[in-house]
């Protein structure tokens, strides 16, 4: 974990509308202002309700004005869609982490048949070329296995409080998942950010 | 406490994590605004989503409205500010183009509360149609105008715009762009006031700009706008940070992109940061450059700081060298970003600029559009709609998701200007000999296809107009209109239908239900049977698939023939292809059964199962 002041730390968010991208952002920078930290969340998105690329970007520090993420300053990736971590490329720092979700949703070029969707390996790969360490796997199944596919938004929020790159204590990001997710699903939630936590706790032992 | 209650409650001090929009909608509150409307409209939409709430809940402001258009929305508020009630009216960029007349006059008339005109620009065209630089509409109309450049500013400058209004007795325009609006920060609460109204005595002389009365109004807006730029000089919002012989001059969003590349490029350099930027402030500008080497000005969109500073130099025979748009270094359209920014001061100072993309993968990328959302009544509109017409019939569109029909499997998208365009663009193409047919959806109808259809019926022209009613705003977030029996601030109201203004208009009519395809294309076929000359509406009802609960899912049995008909007709995003057969992604699935219609092999049908069907989608979800 980083100690001190900060400068500047970048997460990005790449995901398609409709998988919770905007709520994920909002729980971390919500856990970064309870840390007491400057933050700036810009998340870009087009017209429609739903179906289009979305990018987040968190950033945190007292260097930090712009909304959006320089070139190749992104600390960490959290991929939603595989694909969407390939747009992202030019974002992404030769040291920055990745997160990836292996399960893909198809744009509809590639229902129609008009485009070939990359094979997840060739995705991997690519990625592992041009960053500093690529974590991924199915993370709806743990979504599922918390009770609800559609919280893979907040298994990946987990996700990156285990990574401890961030100077954001665990009990923190819980506080924020907490207060940002709709009381309905909270417990659901919660369980989520737990598993996604100690999944990717395990994930990192298991490459050491 | 919940977000909402935070924005309408929060005590002095407080810190709150604030979206820009947010951010406005709290500085309006702090301001004490009493009366505040809009149309719905990206990346303006969410002051409206939070007010409507904060009004509704905790009487703040005391009245808020979604008014059928930009147009009425700034008569009701401007109005409400001359009758004493500080007052707001907010929009996205295109929205203050359909509110440009009253603005016009709104200048002569001036006000008497404070009165605020907020316009959220687009760069990059991020949900819109155009990239207009609204920042013309201040030199346009002679009126004063704030430019944020983050959230806790969004809510500030709010109150500074209140009080330059009430000093002025003019309006101010309030500019902020998608990046301002859709950028979350920590925003530090102030005090929330609370505005005595004004009194309102009646003076024809000024309110009623007849010609003998506008001519004077003229002379008084421009002492006005003099008195405004001796505010321009004296106000902190226009303000030098920083220090070094490289000028840079910027505003607004930019200005953010600058601090960072003066850090990333590593040079000394004094920034002018402007808040007020119209009038711009040009005694301050003069002091500011005369003693640099260099001036840089950094702005989105069109070079109009740096117009007036090139004429500021000129004017006072500063020779400074100056540098900007005119000179290429900086793109006049789209967004920029700290990337671009750099790249530009670099090419200005003659810095070896090393920009090339190191990844080119981005690029083999599949593209991924926004889409229609499953069980989207619009799909199945289009569909009925093109099973019956010739595909050489003209479709002109409008503004709404269902534009989205530009797209495979429809493609029927032809022509497009703006909201409410559709019938008017299909009744000049029926001149040519065409047959046109309009799409238009409710809300879009109720804002400005009105005036339209009236002149179809006046002028007998031979068109088909289409209303895709879907029962609510639905592409700005679900905002309620007309139709919908409720007001902004939640009140039960009359309900008004689209086929009410066809039966008062005696023009031939249908109101169908998309989900039903034999009986619309039926009702379709009568109604163009029933018409002669002159035009015929239909209405498709049904409402929105995000805002209806799902009852029952569809899957596809062993019929299936892979014909694929259900695909290649509606597109969708719940149908997939698999080994050769179609198949339901049922976790996708709305139930609204329209495929299982398409289907000529009886192969789509329903399980009300929905527990058992959630349990098998796992293995469905590619």
């Amino acid at each position: 974990m980083i100690k001190g002041e900060v400068e500047e730390l970048n997460v990005l968010i790449a995901g398609v509308g409709g998988q919770g991208n905007l709520l994920s952002s909002e729980i971390i920078a919500t856990a970064a202002v309870k840390s007491g930290f400057k933050v700036r969340v810009a998340d870009v998105f087009g017209a429609a309700q739903r179906g289009g690329s979305v990018l987040s970007h968190i950033r945190i520090g007292e260097k930090v004005f712009s909304p959006v993420i320089p070139e190749e300053k992104t600390n960490v990736l959290l991929g939603f869609e595989p694909v969407e971590c390939l747009r992202a490329l030019r974002l992404l720092s030769p040291s920055c982490i990745a997160i990836i979700n292996t399960r893909p949703i198809y744009p509809r070029d590639v229902t129609i048949g008009e485009f070939k969707y990359p094979s997840v390996k060739e995705i991997i790969d690519v990625l592992e070329k041009l960053v500093g360490k690529v974590l991924h796997r199915d993370f709806i199944v743990i979504a599922e296995e918390a009770g609800d596919p559609r919280t893979l938004n907040v298994v990946m929020v987990g996700a990156l409080a285990a990574l401890n790159t961030l100077p954001i204590k665990r009990e923190t990001f819980l506080e924020a998942v907490k207060e940002v997710v709709p009381p309905r699903t909270k417990e659901t939630n919660v369980k989520a950010f737990e598993m996604g936590c100690r999944e990717t706790a395990k994930m990192m032992e298991e490459r050491l | 406490m919940n977000l909402f209650e935070k924005i309408a409650c929060g005590g002095l001090g407080e810190k709150l994590l604030l979206l820009g929009n947010e951010a406005i909608a709290r500085g309006l509150i702090e301001a004490g605004v009493i009366v505040a409307t809009t149309y719905p409209g990206t990346p303006s939409s969410e002051i409206g989503n939070t007010l409507a709430v904060t009004s509704s809940k905790y009487g703040k402001p005391r009245y808020f409205e979604f008014s059928t258009n930009e147009k009425v929305a700034f008569e009701v508020a401007a109005s409400a500010a001359v009758a004493g009630l500080r007052s707001c009216v907010f929009m996205k960029h295109v929205g203050l183009n359909v509110a440009a007349d009253p603005l016009m006059s709104s200048a002569y008339i001036g006000t008497n509360a404070g009165f605020t005109v907020i316009t959220a620009d687009d760069p990059g065209c991020w949900s819109s149609q155009n990239e207009q630089d609204n920042r013309y509409y201040a030199y346009l109309a002679n009126l004063p105008m704030l430019e944020p450049s983050n959230s806790q500013e969004a809510k500030d400058m709010i109150r500074d715009a209140f009080i330059i209004s009430e000093k002025l007795e003019l309006p101010v325009i309030f500019r902020v762009t998608t990046r301002v609006s859709h950028t979350r920060g920590k925003v530090i609460l102030g005090k929330i006031e609370t505005q005595k109204p004004k009194k309102f005595v009646k003076n024809p002389g000024r309110y009623v700009p007849i010609p003998a009365v506008a001519r004077k109004r003229r002379l008084v807006l421009i002492d006005k706008i003099n008195k405004a730029r001796e505010i321009s000089e004296q106000t902190n919002l226009n303000r030098v940070e920083g220090s070094g012989d490289i000028g840079i001059i910027t505003s607004g969003v930019s200005y953010n992109y600058a601090m960072e590349a003066i850090a990333k490029i590593n040079i000394e350099a004094s920034i002018l940061k402007l808040g007020m930027t119209y009038p711009l402030p040009e005694n301050k500008i003069k002091n500011f450059i005369k003693d640099k080497k260099q001036v840089i000005i950094i702005e989105e969109l069109e070079p109009l700081i740096e117009n007036t500073i090139r004429s500021i130099a000129q004017r006072n025979n500063v020779k400074v060298k100056i540098n900007g748009k005119h000179d290429n270094f900086f793109p006049l359209s789209g967004e920029f970003s700290t990337d671009i920014v750099v790249d530009g001061i670099k090419k200005a100072l003659n810095m070896e600029t090393n920009k090339q993309m190191k990844i080119k993968q981005a690029e083999k990328t599949p593209f991924r559009p926004p889409i229609f959302c499953p069980g989207c009544p619009h799909m199945a509109s289009y569909h009925i709609v093109k099973r019956v017409l010739s595909p050489r019939t003209i479709w002109a569109s409008d503004i709404g998701c269902y534009t989205l029909a530009i797209n495979k499997p429809f493609q029927m998208a032809d022509i497009l200007y703006c909201m409410g365009s559709s019938i008017g663009a299909a009744m000049g193409m029926s001149k040519a000999d065409k047959v046109a047919v309009a799409f238009i959806g409710d809300s879009t109808f109720f804002h400005s296809g009105l005036p339209e259809l009236v002149n179809a019926v006046y002028n007998k022209h031979n068109v088909l107009v289409v209303v895709l009613d879907n029962g609510t705003t639905a592409m700005t977030g679900h905002q309620p209109h007309p139709g919908t029996g409720r007001t902004g601030m939640g009140e039960k109201t009359k309900v008004i239908l689209p086929e009410m203004f066809a039966e008062a208009l005696g023009i031939p009519y249908e109101v169908t239900d998309p989900y039903n395809i034999a009986l619309s294309v039926k009702a379709l076929r009568r109604l163009l049977k029933r018409k002669g000359e002159g035009p015929a509406l239909i209405v498709f009802r049904r409402s929105c698939a995000l805002i209806r609960p799902v009852e029952q899912v569809y899957i596809i049995n062993d019929k299936c023939t892979g014909c694929f008909a259900c695909i290649n007709s509606l597109g969708c995003p719940a149908l997939r292809k698999r080994n050769g057969n179609a198949i339901i992604l049922s976790n996708l699935c709305r139930g609204c059964g329209v495929c299982s219609q398409v289907c000529p092999f009886e192969a789509i049908e329903s399980v009300n199962d929905l527990e058992t069907e959630k349990k098998n989608f796992l293995n469905f979800t590619q």
